[in-house]
């Protein structure tokens, strides 16, 4: 009681403490309003560059495609018919007859095999698992949980 | 001094109000300014931006994957003409790096095709090589001014080249990189077309749809805060065709020489396997490079068709006595060793019908019957089986049908059967040696093949796999029909090799069994049979008791000789001996050593 009493009566000795605390709660208050659009800026500019990576990786993937599409089309210019058929002719070999060939067994060769390989199969997107509180903003989730308080809860039946 | 202290707190507080007043203010004066719904509509209509995603073409690989029809990266050049700043710059390089009219686009670029038209295309299909020439002048020269922007040396008369406002679009092209090669299987593709864009002939149309995949339309998100992920866009399947690149370029080759030395207005040579029906070559003249398909016009005229193996429908002449003799043995009434008084004429429907020597040949076994190609002695075997049961063999070995082979633009001329209009008794004589009947090369192909395969028909075919959503999936083989047992079909090969044999065929290869029958038909004319020009050919395959290949030989209208034996025979000897060494196929002697051994 008298530590009470004491207080009281320094605020009344000196008002200016009275600003002081009110001061101090204010700048209390803007820091931790400053800390929340902080935090919604951060978010806000992470997703932005999400958002941007997103599509210069869509780009990316598009021109990856346009890339190996013309590597693979100058890789059968470079194979041709035509340009093998030169350096042939370059090296000085010429087509075998059957007078040429010698045959023999060699167990297990199957044969010559076809050099194709499938391409990947298109990736299938999984279903989201990320629960939708890390996905939304700030505000959405504020206006989301006023909205909840307003609810009538649930009746359960006996 | 506390005075000081609160009046601090009130300068203090009234700026923090002050600042916090002129940002209401200004968020009030955009709400309510006159131009705030134009601007609001203008950033909705970026946000969204719809997009039709077209997959990439599949590619078509040969059986061993040599790439036949591919995809390559070009550059569509844009100006938008409210960015650009030297017309004469742009045009000047355009016109010395892809050789554009300098005159063309300067037009464009000053006068553009319609009002509030401010984005023009002056050049398509530009080469990444020549794009990315242009690419670094624009950043070289983009420095340049920057340069001189920030240099004492600046000079108000002195204004730098500048490329700014030109564009670049990257898209995928169809390219074919054996040129002319296989062109006839595998079509081409109308890529300047845009979004008509279609397949034309041979595997590019007939596979169309699958080749193109499934084009998807969606919203692009521009907000960075509304990212999606757009849909995965499959590409188009690749297909993997039976023809083995080797295989056709030497059947291309030897046609072609041929066509020089013998003088033929056209020919065709198809490589089969008999096995499988799986076409291995089918070389063709006249052909087109592809990647200038727009020359089609000058190469096909007179509505011919562009590829005459699967198109051109003609009278085959003697070949077709292989189906004649092989109905005849499957029914029963000859064999091999059955004789046959040849007295040079023979009336049906009392219209004489005649050897091609105009000969009697006197007595003849049916071996002599098909090695001197007695015209006589194979339609009196049609007359003996009937028009009823001589019909229903050639309708299953295919004659009158369309074969089905995966290929667009194929051809087909309706037999003529006893009731039709245009049928007379006697077609059932001519028809026994090839005369008054019209089949294409692929037809008649496929129906000897029977008689090659032990009695089985099978489906002629390009392809031999599709590749799609990262899996290769093989299409087998199809059986089409059994006209005759495999008796009569192994036993009418064996013949036709000792034909072969015995009249010292031109066709026969050193080493290896090959059975076979020339063909030379008279090409009718309005008046009837009375010109000197013929269709010359030959149908062969080999080795005859394990059949690897079916070659069949056409020539139309040679000029260095009309007989088929001389025209088309030897060039079914030549394609045999390179196609042996290709298929690694050994002489018979080496085979059937190797098959004891083992």
């Amino acid at each position: 009681m008298a530590i009470k009493n004491h207080l009281i009566q320094a605020y009344k000795q000196a008002p200016w403490r009275t600003a002081t605390q009110n001061g101090a709660l204010f700048m209390i208050g803007l820091v931790i309003a400053a800390c929340v659009i902080w935090i919604m800026v951060t978010v806000s500019v992470k997703t932005t560059d999400a958002g941007l990576e997103l599509n210069w990786l869509v780009s990316e993937k598009l021109r990856l495609n346009r890339e190996i599409a013309s590597k693979n089309a100058q890789i059968a210019d470079a194979t041709s018919s035509e340009q093998m058929q030169k350096r042939i002719d370059g090296m000085g070999f010429r087509p075998a007859t059957p007078a040429d060939i010698t045959y023999i067994v060699i167990d297990g060769f199957t044969g010559r095999q076809p050099k194709i390989s499938a391409p990947p199969p298109q990736s299938v997107q999984p279903p989201l698992l990320i629960k939708q509180i890390y996905t939304q903003s700030l505000s959405d989730w504020l206006w989301q949980g006023a909205l909840k308080l307003t609810e009538k809860p649930e009746v359960k039946l006996p | 001094m506390k005075n000081q202290s609160f009046i601090r707190y009130w300068i203090v507080g009234f700026l923090m109000l002050a600042f916090s007043l002129l940002i209401l203010g200004r968020v009030i004066y955009i709400q309510t300014n006159p131009k705030a719904p134009e601007i609001i509509k203008g950033g909705e209509e970026g946000v969204i931006t719809i997009h039709i995603a077209y997959p990439e073409r599949g590619n078509i690989y040969d059986r061993w994957g040599a790439l036949l029809a591919g995809n390559m990266e070009v550059y569509e050049l844009n100006a938008d003409l409210n960015k650009i700043k030297d017309k004469e710059a742009i045009a000047s390089v355009l016109a010395s790096v892809i050789g554009a009219d300098y005159g063309h686009l300067m037009a464009v670029m000053s006068t553009p095709p319609a009002k509030n038209v401010d984005y023009v295309t002056l050049a398509r299909f530009v080469p990444k090589a020549k794009a990315e020439q242009i690419m670094e002048l624009q950043k070289q020269y983009a420095a340049d001014a920057a340069k001189r922007t920030s240099s004492l040396l600046k000079k108000n008369d002195d204004k730098p080249p500048s490329l700014f406002g030109l564009e670049f679009s990257p898209m995928l092209i169809r390219t074919y990189p054996e040129k002319s090669l296989a062109a006839n299987i595998i079509g081409f593709y109308s890529y300047p077309e845009g979004l008509n864009a279609q397949g034309y002939f041979g595997v590019e149309a007939n596979y169309d749809s699958l080749l193109g995949g499934r084009p998807v339309a969606y919203q692009q998100q521009n907000d960075p805060l509304q990212v999606k992920f757009p849909p995965q866009i499959a590409p188009g399947a690749s297909l993997v065709l039976t023809i083995d690149r080797d295989i056709q370029k030497m059947a291309e080759e030897v046609l072609d020489n041929s066509l020089k030395e013998n003088g033929s207005k056209g020919g065709t040579i198809i490589i089969m396997d008999p096995k499988t029906g799986e076409i291995m070559a089918m070389a063709v003249h006249p052909r087109i490079d592809l990647n200038q398909y727009w020359d089609y016009g000058k190469v096909y005229s007179d509505d011919m068709p562009f590829n005459r193996a699967i198109g051109t429908t003609y009278e085959p002449g003697s070949v077709f006595k292989v189906l004649t003799m092989a109905a005849a043995f499957d029914a029963g009434i000859v064999n091999p060793d059955t004789e046959f008084l040849d007295t040079g004429t023979v009336y049906v429907g009392g219209i004489p019908i005649h050897n091609w020597d105009r000969r009697a040949w006197g007595q003849q076994t049916m071996l002599g019957c098909m090695q001197h190609s007695l015209n006589v002695c194979l339609a009196s075997l049609a007359v003996e089986l009937g028009p009823t049961r001589f019909y229903e063999y050639l309708n299953n070995f295919g004659i009158g049908h369309l074969t089905r082979i995966d290929l667009a633009g194929e051809g087909n001329y309706p037999m003529h059967l006893p009731g039709d209009p245009f049928w007379y008794e006697v077609n059932l004589g001519t028809n026994s040696f090839g005369q008054g009947i019209a089949v294409t090369p692929i037809q008649m192909l496929t129906a000897i093949s029977a008689v090659a395969n032990h009695g089985n028909m099978m489906a002629p075919r390009l392809l031999h796999s599709v590749i799609q959503d990262g899996e290769e999936r093989a299409y087998p083989p199809q059986l089409i029909g059994r006209p005759i047992s495999q008796e009569s079909a192994d036993t009418l090969s064996k013949m036709l090799e000792a034909s072969l044999s015995l009249e010292s065929s031109k066709a026969l290869v050193p080493g290896y069994s090959v059975a076979g029958k020339t063909g030379t038909a008279e090409i009718p004319t309005p008046k009837g049979y009375t010109s000197d020009v013929t269709n010359a050919s030959f149908v062969g395959w080999g080795p005859v008791d394990d059949p690897r290949f079916i070659v069949y030989v056409w020539f139309e209208k040679p000029t260095s000789d009309i007989w088929g034996s001389t025209v088309a025979s030897p060039v079914f000897k030549e394609v045999v001996e390179k196609l042996v060494v290709l298929l690694d196929i050994p002489p018979d002697n080496i085979r059937q050593e190797f098959a004891q051994t083992r």
